[in-house]
């Protein structure tokens, strides 16, 4: 059983997107983004039902960094229902296309549909013909399904001599086919249908030889798609390069203005900079876009955890993630995310998520916890460590102290104890004489340190005698910065002259953690060598001596 | 003066004042001592207090924590640059001689001005800070198209122009900026120089 009550892995495991992986699209910002295309599709639609027969198209580019989920989207789009109604999508992913010949281009296009497009669009020419030769009793109509007098006498329908083609049971006649259509639509359309009609398109289909080829058959394509079944043509390119090949057929097309056809441009910044510098006019024309998709804070903590928490509700049949459940994981994303740069990234966070919840389902746990994220990324990305951490602090055991630390009393009394434990470790060390410290700095340290809810606390810590104690204060100050409150507590129980001798710690909340892991196996007498010597770098670096 | 010393960090009541010295007009005298520094006036509750100068700031140390951290920040940096001029004297003593005044001289003058050029340095590396991120935004505002991407190395160029700036310091406060406020930039792959990020190189960036 998977946790969270998830019947399977929800998250893909892959370096690029799949297209099973896109079915689901979470984040607000990329919500937002396809929201912008599907309003540039339907503001499309509406121009050509407006004007009939106008030469409607739109060009869009997404330009965003790599992993930034520009593939996703535009995956996505290919199988959204909110388009189903509306266009038909060809996705080509330009790196899988060496060399980029004319030729490969076009087919790439073409091959970019789902199967199912072109079968939708068979059954919509033949019916069409079927419509023509029942309602008009089109003979040249009747003779494309080869329907005879002894089909009359069987009393077998036109329809079911559709359903048999379709079924490619018989062959239809491809001489009446040219026949009816001529006139209606042009040679290159007419050839488009006969290689669709006759379930040979993606193997068989009109060549491209040269860019004016590429316009033309993809201007009869779209017509089809337009007349047919009613939907807006929408090609779009992946990984698209300063290519010189690519950028001219491009140029191409954008110049050729596709009939009710949407251009979809993906590319990376970097790439977006070569065209501006190997070929202005290209650059000139992707500025002039209809719509710039931003993605922009497409990596955000906020972002990832949205997608994140999809990826899960999306796949929970019976029962959702608790409100405490949900939370917990994301304070554990939170960590992930503030502590190892390499997880500001969707891909990275979903990678670590998809082992983590195999990890979870073997050791049948019903929530991603704090071990198992220490043992995936132990597994799965061995050279990362905490960065900012001194001591050798495995992750679980930093989430487990930043989630202790929301609990403000215990955390100020375990400060106290760890403070006292590095400063008795120190003075056993040599690195402090015990009796001149307390002659200069008085008995007790004044403590200031981060949490991880972004406060900041005072609390004096008296080093002397059997237990640490950190004595009980008033609130005193509030300090507003950059918007977080600042609470100091402070205890004053003492005179002036004491308190002006004390030392002042000050700690961060990396060295917190390292304080209190550093303090735990003090007390557990689990210390050895080499966390010794860290600890006395340790002392150092927040001043105790 | 006297009756205010007296007081202590404790501080006395401006109005138990007046009541001591009736007969006499105090404000004067009270609005020159405080003109000169030598006494402080604040108000404790809804009373007005004076003290001492001296006695002023225990009061404060007790009282006002923030007041406090501040002082012991500057004692810590007082100690600190002690201990400079200290071992600014002890290496002049063992690496000059001190046969002519004149050398003294020197020798004293050569300890003030890096003692200056230490302690400037660390002012302008702070103002270096948040300077460099006005300087930063005001170029990629300026230079960012369409898209809202700019080549790091472009900014830099912009910078080199109005200041001394390194490229390996740049982009060091660029490394710096950047991963502390990763809410606020966007970094992308790609460029001729730029930060490495998850063992790639960042060129770009952009304001989200």
């Amino acid at each position: 059983m998977y946790p969270y009550n998830l019947a399977v892995n929800p998250f893909p495991s892959a370096p690029t997107p799949g297209e099973f992986d896109t079915l689901l699209l979470g984040g607000q910002r990329h919500k937002q983004a396809k929201l912008a295309i599907v309003s540039c599709i339907e503001d499309l639609g509406k121009n050509m039902r407006e004007d009939h027969g106008s030469k409607q198209f739109r060009l869009v580019t997404v330009i965003h960094d790599v992993g930034s989920g520009k593939t996703h989207l535009a995956l996505h789009l290919r199988s959204c229902s909110e388009l189903l109604d509306k266009a038909i999508v060809s996705f080509t992913d330009l790196a899988q296309l060496h060399p980029r010949t004319t030729k490969g281009f076009y087919r790439g296009m073409t091959a970019g549909f789902h199967k199912h497009n072109f079968d939708d669009l068979r059954y919509a020419i033949l019916n069409y013909l079927r419509r023509r030769a029942e309602e008009d009793d089109d003979k040249k109509a009747r003779k494309i399904f080869r329907y005879s007098i002894w089909d009359k006498m069987k009393s077998t329908s036109l329809e079911k001599k559709m359903q048999l083609i379709l079924e490619n049971k018989i062959s239809y006649d491809e001489m009446a086919l040219n026949e009816a259509l001529a006139g209606h639509f042009t040679a290159v359309e007419i050839s488009i249908i006969q290689s669709i009609s006759s379930n040979r398109f993606l193997s068989n289909h009109p060549e491209a030889n040269s860019l004016e080829e590429i316009i033309t058959n993809v201007c009869a394509l779209a017509k089809l798609n337009l007349t047919f079944l009613n939907l807006i043509s929408v090609f779009e390119f992946d990984e698209f390069d300063s290519d010189k090949h690519s950028m001219d057929i491009l140029k191409g097309l954008i110049n050729a203005h596709l009939p009710s056809t949407l251009l979809l441009i993906v590319l990376t910044p970097s790439a977006y900079e070569q065209i501006r510098n190997t070929n202005p006019p290209l650059y000139d024309r992707l500025e002039k876009a209809n719509y710039k998709i931003d993605l922009a804070g497409s990596n955000t903590l906020d972002e990832i955890s949205d997608i994140i928490l999809e990826y899960i509700n999306s796949n929970q049949k019976d029962k959702s993630m608790t409100f405490s459940e949900r939370d917990d994981l994301l304070s554990k994303i939170k960590i992930l995310y503030d502590e190892f740069p390499d997880f500001r990234n969707i891909r990275s966070m979903i990678n670590v998520m998809y082992h983590a919840i195999e990890y979870s389902e073997k050791s049948s746990s019903r929530t991603i916890d704090e071990q198992i994220l220490d043992q995936t990324i132990a597994t799965v990305y061995p050279g990362l460590r905490l960065r900012e951490n001194i001591m050798d602090v495995p992750v679980s055991e930093f989430m487990k102290i930043a989630q202790e630390s929301k609990n403000k009393e215990m955390i100020k009394n375990r400060v106290g104890q760890a403070i006292k434990a590095l400063f008795d470790c120190a003075s056993d060390n040599g690195k402090v004489i015990r009796p001149s410290f307390l002659q200069d700095n008085g008995s007790s340290i004044d403590v200031t340190y981060d949490d991880f809810g972004g406060k900041r606390t005072v609390v004096e810590v008296s080093i002397e005698g059997g237990n640490a104690t950190s004595f009980e204060g008033k609130p005193n100050i509030d300090i507003s910065k950059n918007g977080m409150e600042d609470r100091t507590t402070f205890s004053n129980n003492k005179s002036i002259e004491n308190l002006q001798h004390n030392a002042c710690v000050r700690i961060d909340r990396h060295k917190l953690v390292d304080l209190i892991y550093f303090s735990n196996k003090y007390y557990d007498n689990q210390i050895k060598q080499d966390d010794i010597e860290k600890a006395l770098v340790l002392g150092k670096s927040i001043k105790l001596y | 003066m006297h009756r205010i010393s007296q007081g202590g960090e404790k501080g006395v009541r401006k109005t138990e004042l007046k009541k001591e010295f009736q007969h006499t007009s105090i404000d004067d005298g009270i609005g020159s001592l405080i003109k000169n520094g030598d006494i402080v006036m604040d108000k404790k509750g809804t009373a007005y207090y004076l003290w001492r100068a001296d006695d002023y700031t225990k009061y404060l140390l007790t009282t006002d924590t923030k007041f406090k951290l501040l002082y012991s920040r500057i004692e810590e940096m007082k100690t600190h640059l002690e201990a400079k001029i200290r071992n600014g004297d002890s290496s002049g003593d063992t690496g000059g001689t001190k046969n002519s005044s004149n050398d003294e001289l020197g020798s004293f003058e050569g300890r003030n001005n890096s003692l200056d050029y230490s302690f400037g340095m660390d002012q302008i590396s702070n103002l270096d800070k948040d300077k460099f991120r006005n300087e930063f935004d005001l170029v990629l505002r300026k230079c960012s198209g369409s898209s809202g991407w700019v080549l790091l190395s472009t900014i830099r160029e912009e910078m080199e122009r109005k200041y001394d700036l390194r490229r390996e310091d740049f982009y060091a406060q660029v490394k710096e900026m950047t991963n502390r406020e990763y809410n606020t930039y966007e970094l992308s792959s790609g460029g001729i120089e730029g930060i490495t990020v998850r063992g790639l190189l960042h060129g770009f960036v952009r304001c989200i």
